[in-house]
C-alpha cells in the first residue's frame, strides 16, 4: 500500500553507506521538532493557574512521572528524561501518522524494533552496572529447588529475549492494522455508491478509535519500559 | 468575621464539588474506557505469547545453523519458547491483578 512505502527524499551517501533522507526520517524529524515546539510554547508562559497549552504539557509530564514513580520507584527518577523522550516520540509518531497524507513511522517494524532494542540493551546494561553478575539471578526465581534450573533458566532466558520482540511487534501491529483497516473500509465507501454512507459512518468511529489506540500504544510502550527498568533496578 | 465567611464559602464549594464529582464519575464513561482497555489487554497477551514462541523458535534455528544440529535445537527451543510464552502470560496476569488491586485502593482513598 502506498502509504507505507519508503521513498527517498534526498540522496546522501557517506563512505559508501547509504544514509539517504527518506520520508520516514523526515517525519521522525518533524515529530521531534513538533515535540520541541509544543513543550517550548507550553512552558514559555509559566503561570500558577495553567492555560491550555501548559495544562497539556503538564498532563504529559504527570502521566510519565506517575508511571515511573509507580513502576520503578524513587530509583527510577534518574531515568525519567529517557522514558519521557520515548513516550513523547512514540505518541507524536502515532498522532502525526493520523494526519491524512502523513507517513506513520511507527508502522514500520524496523523503527519500533530499533526503539525496543535501545530499551532492551539499555535496561540490560543498567542491570549489570547496578548488580554486577548478580543480575543473572533474574533468570532463576528465588526459592525454587536447584535442579529445576536446568529447565527454568533457559525458559526465563527465552522469555527475556522475547521482550524486545513483543515490545516492537505490539506497537507496529497496532499501528499498521489501524491504517490498513481505515484504507480497506474507505475503499468500500466508493464501491457501494449511494449506500456508501454506512462504511463512512463506520470510518468516523474507527478514526476516533485510532486516536485512542495511538495514545494507548504510546502509553503501553512506555509502561512496559518502566516494568523492564523495574526488573533491572530491583530484581523481581 | 470575613474569615468565617470565607470558611463558609469554602465549605459550600467543597459540597458542590462533591456533588459534581458524584455525577461526573458515573458508569457510562467507565464502561467505554474499560472496553478499549479490554481489547488492549487481549492484544497484549496474544503478542506476548507469539513473541516468546517466535523468539524460542528463532533462537533454535540460529543455533542449528551455527552448530549444524538441525533439527534438534529447533525442537528443544520450540518447547522452551512455549514455556516462556506461559511464563509471560502469568507475568501479565499478575501485573493486571496488581494494577486492579491498586486501582481499587486508590478509589477507596479518594472517596
Amino acid at each position: 500500500m502506498d502509504q507505507f512505502k519508503i521513498s527517498t527524499v534526498k540522496q546522501i551517501s557517506v563512505a559508501g553507506l547509504d544514509i539517504s533522507l527518506t520520508n520516514s526520517a523526515v517525519f521522525m524529524v518533524l515529530s521531534a521538532v513538533l515535540i520541541g515546539l509544543f513543550l517550548m510554547i507550553a512552558t514559555s508562559r509559566r503561570s500558577l493557574v495553567p492555560g491550555r497549552w501548559q495544562s497539556a504539557a503538564e498532563l504529559c509530564y504527570d502521566i510519565v512521572a506517575r508511571m515511573v514513580r509507580d513502576n520503578v520507584g524513587s530509583a527510577g527518577r534518574a531515568y525519567f528524561p529517557f522514558i519521557f523522550t520515548i513516550f513523547m516520540f512514540v505518541l507524536f509518531g502515532n498522532l502525526v501518522g493520523l494526519v491524512p497524507g502523513a507517513f506513520t513511522f511507527t508502522s514500520h517494524i524496523i523503527v519500533t524494533f530499533t526503539l525496543a532494542a535501545v530499551v532492551f540493551i539499555g535496561v540490560t546494561v543498567i542491570g549489570f552496572v547496578r548488580h554486577g553478575f548478580g543480575y543473572l539471578r533474574l533468570f532463576f526465581p528465588e526459592g525454587a529447588p536447584l535442579w529445576t534450573a536446568v529447565i527454568l533458566v533457559p525458559i526465563e532466558l527465552v522469555s527475556y529475549l522475547s521482550r524486545p520482540v513483543s515490545l516492537s511487534v505490539r506497537l507496529f501491529a497496532n499501528m499498521i492494522v489501524g491504517h490498513v483497516l481505515l484504507k480497506v473500509i474507505a475503499g468500500f465507501v466508493v464501491v457501494l455508491g449511494v449506500l456508501g454512507f454506512v462504511p463512512l459512518a463506520f470510518l468516523v468511529g474507527i478514526t476516533a478509535l485510532e486516536f485512542l489506540v495511538a495514545a494507548l500504544q504510546a502509553y503501553i510502550f512506555t509502561i512496559l519500559t518502566c516494568i523492564y527498568l523495574h526488573d533491572a533496578v530491583h530484581l523481581h | 468575621m470575613s474569615e468565617q465567611n470565607g470558611r463558609r464559602d469554602l465549605d459550600a464549594l467543597s459540597e458542590r464539588l462533591q456533588v459534581a464529582r458524584g455525577t461526573s464519575t458515573q458508569r457510562p464513561a467507565q464502561t467505554v474506557a474499560t472496553d478499549g482497555a479490554g481489547m488492549a489487554i487481549g492484544f497484549r497477551i496474544v503478542v506476548e505469547m507469539i513473541a516468546a514462541l517466535v523468539t524460542g523458535f528463532g533462537a533454535g534455528y540460529v543455533l542449528d545453523q551455527w552448530l549444524g544440529t538441525r533439527p534438534w535445537m529447533m525442537i528443544v527451543f520450540f518447547f522452551l519458547g512455549t514455556g516462556a510464552a506461559f511464563m509471560n502470560l502469568m507475568r501479565v496476569a499478575r501485573q493486571l491483578e496488581q494494577k486492579k488491586g491498586s486501582a481499587a485502593a486508590d478509589s477507596r482513598t479518594e472517596r
